[in-house]
């Protein structure tokens, strides 16, 4: 508390720095979906920049975007009396989740799954690897290496023994 | 960025999460996309997912231990035909000549025996002579799993001396709930050597007493071998 940045509410607010070098600011409730921030609030060592060598800006800036949208300090407070008021905000919820995962294209996709693994974001990882998951099923594992541009590391005998251990998959 | 073969590094732990979401025809199948695929596809991460919630009940109820070391090897045990153990009073009703008889407590009376013997089973009821006979067995659709699919097995045994079964055609009939129009039926023999099956058919055309129904339903169910000396037939 001695560094003459830190007024008084900084401790509400965590300083997060970007693999490229930005610094997003962010509320201790809105890191807190984070499962590795979390552990670090817990821990007492949020001081200063906390250095994300995984996540570049655009990624983080979507991470954080995701997470405010999903803290729930607009809910709380309001009483959501009825049944219906809740399952409305539900289905809303999906809606913004899906509008947002689809807007993504490839590559922000793939940086968003490592980046939300990295900080340990287990809604959000669920939510981007529903949409990969959804690219992978029903193709042969040729179209899957297209769509991704994967080489394959296996050796010819290798394959064959993927074959053969998982034969009804291949029918 | 397109062109980089960057999804080559995808942690397992992203391409687990994502092989989770799919089923497990996908995730086996696209095991051979890449290493980490594979790797993913055996974790019990994966595995977890796809298994049914109540599976720990399944395995500790199951008459046949189980033996497996991952997730998914658990997963291919459950997904062949599995006898868990029933509350006694659901077990079989034996019905004779109409008159309903509980299984345990009555059988005995018509010339059976019932002993502890083979197939998981703590008790077993042997049928020596009888004219007519019926089995019901009824289950809760409660202890069922959802998103599952179900099937029912006769299981029995038959002495190599025994008679009249090549005869006439057992019926059988599976019924969920109380609805008679959405019951499945059918018949068969309820014998285990095919080659005394050919022979009773070719008595019979040979006496022409009894029409011969070649023409049967093309899925006609017949016993197979358990593995364990015992035979089944799915109904």
């Amino acid at each position: 508390m001695s560094t003459p940045s830190s007024s008084v509410f900084s401790y509400r607010v965590l300083k997060l720095k970007s693999s490229d070098g930005e610094i997003f600011e962010v509320k201790q409730t809105v890191a807190v979906q984070s499962g590795v921030l979390k552990q670090m609030m817990e821990d007492g060592c949020t001081e200063g920049e906390i250095p994300l060598n995984n996540v570049d800006s655009p990624t983080l800036a979507k991470i954080i975007e995701w997470c405010n949208k999903h803290h729930d300090d607009d809910v709380e407070g309001r009483v959501l009396s009825q049944e219906k008021e809740k399952e409305k905000e539900k289905a809303d919820m999906k809606r913004w989740e899906s509008e947002f995962i689809d807007a993504l294209n490839r590559d922000e996709l793939y940086f968003l799954l490592i980046g939300s693994n990295y900080m340990n974001i287990k809604e959000l990882l669920d939510c981007a690897a529903q949409k990969v998951a959804g690219m992978v099923k029903g193709k042969t594992p040729e179209a899957i290496r297209e769509m991704f541009n994967i080489q394959s590391d296996f050796t010819e005998e290798e394959e064959k023994a993927i074959r053969k251990e998982n034969q009804w998959a291949f029918n | 960025m397109e062109g980089l073969n960057y999804f080559n590094e995808l942690p397992e732990e992203c391409v687990s999460a994502i092989l989770s979401l799919t089923s497990p025809l996908d995730a086996c199948r696209s095991s051979l996309v890449f290493s980490t695929f594979r790797s993913a596809m055996e974790s019990d991460m994966v595995w977890d997912r796809f298994l049914p919630s109540d599976y720990s009940d399944m395995v500790s109820r199951s008459l046949t231990p189980f033996n497996f070391s991952s997730k998914k090897q658990l997963f291919q045990c459950l997904c062949n035909p599995l006898l868990i153990d029933a509350e006694p009073q659901l077990r079989e009703i034996i019905r004779e000549k109409n008159l309903i008889f509980c299984l345990q407590e009555h059988f005995q009376s018509l010339g059976a025996v019932i002993q502890s013997i083979g197939a998981g089973f703590s008790e077993v009821a042997v049928l020596r002579t009888t004219n007519w006979l019926e089995i019901e067995g009824k289950i809760k659709t409660g202890m069922l799993s959802s998103n599952t699919k179900y099937g029912a097995y006769l299981v029995i045994k038959i002495r190599n001396s025994a008679y009249g079964l090549d005869l006439e055609k057992a019926e059988l009939l599976v019924q969920v709930g109380d609805d008679h129009d959405q019951a499945r039926t059918g018949s068969t023999y309820l014998f285990g050597n095919p080659d005394r099956k050919n022979n009773v058919e070719h008595l019979r055309s040979s006496s022409r007493l009894i029409e011969v129904d070649d023409d049967d339903d093309d899925e006609e169910q017949i016993l197979k071998e358990r593995g364990d000396g015992w035979m089944e037939i799915e109904l």
